[in-house]
């Protein structure tokens, strides 16, 4: 199990040592000598939790809080302000900062370990249920919030560079009568094994396949050129056919298929990310009215997308 | 050696850890480059250690690209 880790602020190399033998046994302990080390080593080391001075030299421990809060990969690490200072006001302001403990120096060791735990335990669940409410319970894939997340902060990143972004729309086809006729408990299987493959399609770390809703899926794919995600679709749809799952109440085919729609746009500060799910939401739909166990896809201009 | 570079580059603690077990396995080779490798070390100057570090590595025979 992997020992969390833990950054020791302090401008007092023997503060940090007194805290780090209090510490270093139960867990990974980075440190830092000044504010500005300590948001280079905390976007660099990602801790699970850090113990601030308030009082150092050039950015203070006020303003390392101010910053680690404000940065959104950082801002749920917990923070300890650990502070010689006695003072109700500076216990205060380190709270409304933001931190989520306070412990004057010296430290006592009994205390500071418990209190590191409490909160250590406490991050761990925050990040479980963080976790779950991202993530879909029958397939394990994310969920639709985390569709909305993902492709709001791809469009974002990828709005730096005009860059391309294509999104696909999966549905089962004729999945309400796959579970009249073999239950649902059996629809739930079918589910499960079509997200296991979807998910073995995404090749690229940064592609995510994601449970839309029902019987639907959706694929975010930055960085592909509209054919490159046509042609991804397409594997998907040979992926999930060659699964053989018997369906004999489809119209199309005696097994489990699924029908895509396919869109790319270039990304533009301008144009919200919702308009690419729209957009393949329509091609879904074009792909339905061709005859389903099909893809069908566009290039939208960004003039295109934004009007959808 | 390697291991100690990383955790020095991570501003890591237990590279002090890492160092007593390099010292010893160096059975007194490079004492010259041991000494100011523990104190900066000891006095938490991770710059230095990492000077220091380097310079044994060269003394050992030790190439930058063998220790990464």
């Amino acid at each position: 199990m992997r020992r969390p880790n833990i950054l020791i602020v302090d401008d007092e190399v023997s503060n940090i040592e007194i805290i780090s033998a209090i510490l270093e046994d139960d867990h990974e302990v980075c440190f830092a000598t000044s504010g500005e080390e300590a948001l280079q080593v905390a976007r660099a080391e990602l801790p699970d939790l850090i113990l601030l001075d308030v009082l150092m030299p050039g950015i203070d421990g006020y303003e390392v809080c101010r910053q680690l809060k404000a940065d959104a990969v950082l801002a749920d690490v917990p923070v300890i302000f650990t502070t010689a200072l006695g003072d109700q006001e500076a216990e205060v302001k380190g709270l409304e900062l933001g931190a989520i403990d306070y412990v004057t120096k010296p430290v006592a060791p009994v205390i500071l370990r418990a209190r590191v735990r409490n909160h250590l335990d406490m991050k761990r669940m925050r990040d479980e249920l963080a976790e779950l409410a991202v993530t879909d319970a029958l397939t394990g894939l994310g969920n639709r919030r985390c569709l909305e997340t993902r492709l709001a902060q791809e469009a974002a990143r990828l709005a730096a560079r005009g860059e391309m972004l294509s999104v696909i729309i999966l549905d089962v086809d004729f999945f309400k009568r796959f579970n009249d006729l073999y239950g649902h408990a059996e629809g739930d299987r079918c589910l499960t094994m079509v997200a296991a493959a979807l998910n073995r399609a995404m090749h690229r770390s940064n592609h995510l396949a994601v449970r839309y809703g029902g019987e639907e899926f959706a694929c975010i794919l930055p960085g592909l050129a509209h054919e490159e995600a046509m042609e991804m679709a397409r594997s998907i749809l040979t992926r999930i056919q060659a699964l053989g799952i018997p369906h004999s109440a489809s119209d199309i085919a005696p097994h489990v298929t699924v029908t895509a729609g396919v869109a790319t746009a270039a990304c533009r500060a301008e144009v919200e990310p919702q308009r690419w799910i729209v957009a393949a939401d329509r091609q879904l739909y074009a792909a339905k009215a061709a005859g389903r166990n099909t893809v069908s896809g566009r290039f939208y201009d960004a003039v295109a997308l934004a009007e959808l | 050696m390697a291991e100690l570079e990383d955790l020095l580059a991570r501003r890591s603690l237990r590279a002090r850890r890492v160092f007593e077990a390099l010292e010893a396995a160096l059975q007194g080779q490079g004492a010259a480059e041991i000494a100011p490798l523990r104190a900066a070390l000891g006095a938490l100057d991770y710059a230095a250690a990492a000077t220091a570090l380097t310079a044994l590595a060269e003394t050992l025979g030790l190439a930058k690209e063998k220790t990464a």
